[in-house]
């Protein structure tokens, strides 16, 4: 299956476009808080997914930004959408490394 | 416009960690919070400095490149969308608080400290920064100033321009400039410091400011109430603050809400019959504190209130607190499928029964769900609409309904934003609002911006639009 078509599973699955945009998540993100760079952030990576869903090419740091979460689910118990980011950001993690070991 | 000499230029004095071309990334600055329509901009740059933000502005002055400056990104109208591919200046790397000073009495910070995180600081003093806006927890001071941001205890602390003693501004021709005083006091001729609390990124951009700090609370004690109208809940308020109470939050919830609560929590139950209720914070010296509570009790009871409870326990304060704090998620949740617009209004509080009444009608004419709470304390309403961003109709019956709601401000003597701002969404709305105060405001608004910045670089389309 293609990379964008299982990224859109993975945004139907977590209902990613619930995303309400507020931006509770980004204050919480450790990795936020040390790169100040938005692909470091949960928003930002929710973003990634459903961009990567719709087949828009990623940078190096966009693929590093959804590698590098932590996974410590700190955004998950702030998002008003109740939108599981660790999980969904997990999940795209996994979709990149078997893409890449193919 | 002439991107690539500036792109150029830029690149010798900013590092390249700090700027922004790849597409997936620059997408992440296309949205705010938002309805407003997306865009995506050529370049995000994140300085470090005044210095470095003066040499942006310089260039961009020289290349007619537009410049978007931007932190927490929480804005609900638009403002910091970067439109006709502007290039957006991320100011979250300024991101320390520099100095508290008591005995002064303020907070020196740069514009990318999330307001949570400086109140946590001055929390170590005693002290705080009072404008509170809901989204405290991401938005920056840097935000906050610009939008004129406001806040449950604006009814008792006010919004934040009160809370403002001077800014280091960078105006667009990258002059750097230090507007208000570090004083108290200051009358040093034209209130410029004003004009940009609230200018929304139009005039300059603010990279640090001192901020007036206050002692935290003494003691606190929270009530809740019920109505069995809202009417007769909007009309509390008034009397409240007619006998002289000044309440450090009054915090209005319709059934509509305490119905959405009360599906998504299931602890939260309210009785029947009510639909309408206050939380309201009284605060003072713990010595007074029994008899302010019980003349308040008294009040309310005597304007219709039922159920009443009052608790200074931290926990039990935060259970009243929940069916406010779980109100947002609440609509999130059972409207999935749906977007919640949140509208902001405020009226004199003496109009609020009209106002409150006004938006239900509203709603039922177009047959589109809102949901309203508010700080009322100050006669701020936020009528949080539901629309389907994916029907048509269902979007242009949204914007008709944002319309009416902002003309029903007007009408009561109100205002068609108290502490979200303009931005793009309610350009037409002010200029109806400056309609009836005076027209001649709209001419002078345009000249100041003209004078502050010629040459239209910085987000312009924002606020109000210049010929």
């Amino acid at each position: 299956m293609l990379i964008n078509n299982e990224a859109k599973l993975i945004t139907n699955e977590y209902a990613l476009t619930r995303c309400a945009r507020c931006n509770f998540c980004e204050s919480v993100c450790p990795t936020y808080m040390v790169f100040r760079r938005r692909v470091y952030s949960p928003r930002g990576r929710i973003w990634i997914i459903m961009f990567l869903s719709q087949g828009i090419k990623l940078s190096n740091d966009e693929y590093t930004g959804l590698l590098t979460c932590l996974g410590c689910r700190a955004c998950d118990l702030v998002c008003p959408a109740g939108i599981k980011i660790a999980e969904a950001i997990h999940d795209a993690k996994a979709l990149l490394v078997k893409a890449a070991l193919k | 416009m002439n991107f690539e000499a500036f792109r150029i230029e830029v690149r010798r004095i900013i590092d390249e960690d700090r700027i922004i071309e790849s597409q997936g990334e620059l997408m992440l600055y296309s949205y705010d919070a938002s309805p407003a329509e997306q865009a995506i901009p050529r370049m995000v740059i994140q300085p470090l400095s005044t210095s470095e933000v003066s040499e942006i502005l310089k260039l961009a002055n020289e290349y007619l490149v537009p410049i978007v400056p931007s932190s927490g990104r929480t804005s609900l109208h638009g403002g910091p969308i970067p439109y006709n591919g502007a290039v957006v200046v991320d100011l979250m790397r300024m991101n320390k608080v520099l100095k508290v000073n008591l005995e002064d009495g303020y907070v020196h910070s740069e514009v990318g400290v999330r307001l949570d995180e400086l109140n946590a600081e001055l929390a170590r003093y005693g002290h705080f920064f009072p404008p509170d806006p809901a989204s405290s927890t991401a938005a920056t001071v840097g935000g906050s100033l610009a939008n004129g941001a406001g806040g449950m205890r604006g009814a008792k602390y006010g919004t934040v321009k009160d809370w403002v003693l001077g800014a280091e501004v960078v105006l667009p021709t990258g002059e750097v400039a230090f507007m208000g005083c570090r004083t108290l006091k200051c009358r040093a001729g034209y209130d410029l410091l004003s004009l940009i609390i609230g200018s929304e990124g139009t005039l300059g951009v603010i990279t640090n400011a001192y901020l007036k700090i206050w002692p935290l609370p003494e003691a606190v004690v929270r009530l809740r109430v019920y109505f069995r109208s809202i009417v007769d809940a909007a009309k509390a308020v008034g009397v409240i603050k007619a006998r002289g109470f000044r309440p450090l939050i009054i915090e209005f919830l319709d059934k509509g809400t305490m119905e959405a609560v009360s599906n998504y929590v299931r602890e939260f139950k309210y009785p029947e019959g009510a639909e309408a209720m206050l939380i309201i914070d009284v605060d003072g010296p713990p010595e007074a504190m029994d008899r302010y509570v019980n003349s308040m009790v008294t009040l309310l009871r005597e304007a219709g209130g039922f159920e009443i409870e009052w608790t200074s326990d931290r926990d039990e304060m935060d259970k009243i607190y929940m069916a406010r704090r779980a109100a947002y998620p609440a609509l999130l949740r059972l409207f999935s499928n749906e977007r919640v617009m949140p509208e902001d209004i405020s009226v004199p509080p003496s109009k609020l029964p009209e106002a409150v009444k006004g938006v239900r009608d509203i709603g039922e004419k177009y047959g589109l769900r809102i949901v309203t709470w508010g700080h009322v304390g100050d006669g701020n309403l936020h009528p949080n609409i539901i629309y389907n961003p994916g029907d048509q109709s269902s979007i242009s019956r949204l914007h008709a309904v944002t319309r009416e709601i902002g003309l029903l401000a007007i009408n009561l003597g109100g205002t068609v934003s108290s502490e979200h701002g303009i931005g793009v969404l309610k350009k037409d709305l002010l200029v109806n609002e400056l309609e009836v105060k005076g027209i001649a405001q709209l001419r002078l608004m345009k000249a100041i911006k003209k004078a502050f910045d010629p040459n239209n670089i910085l987000n312009p389309g924002k606020v109000i639009d210049v010929d």
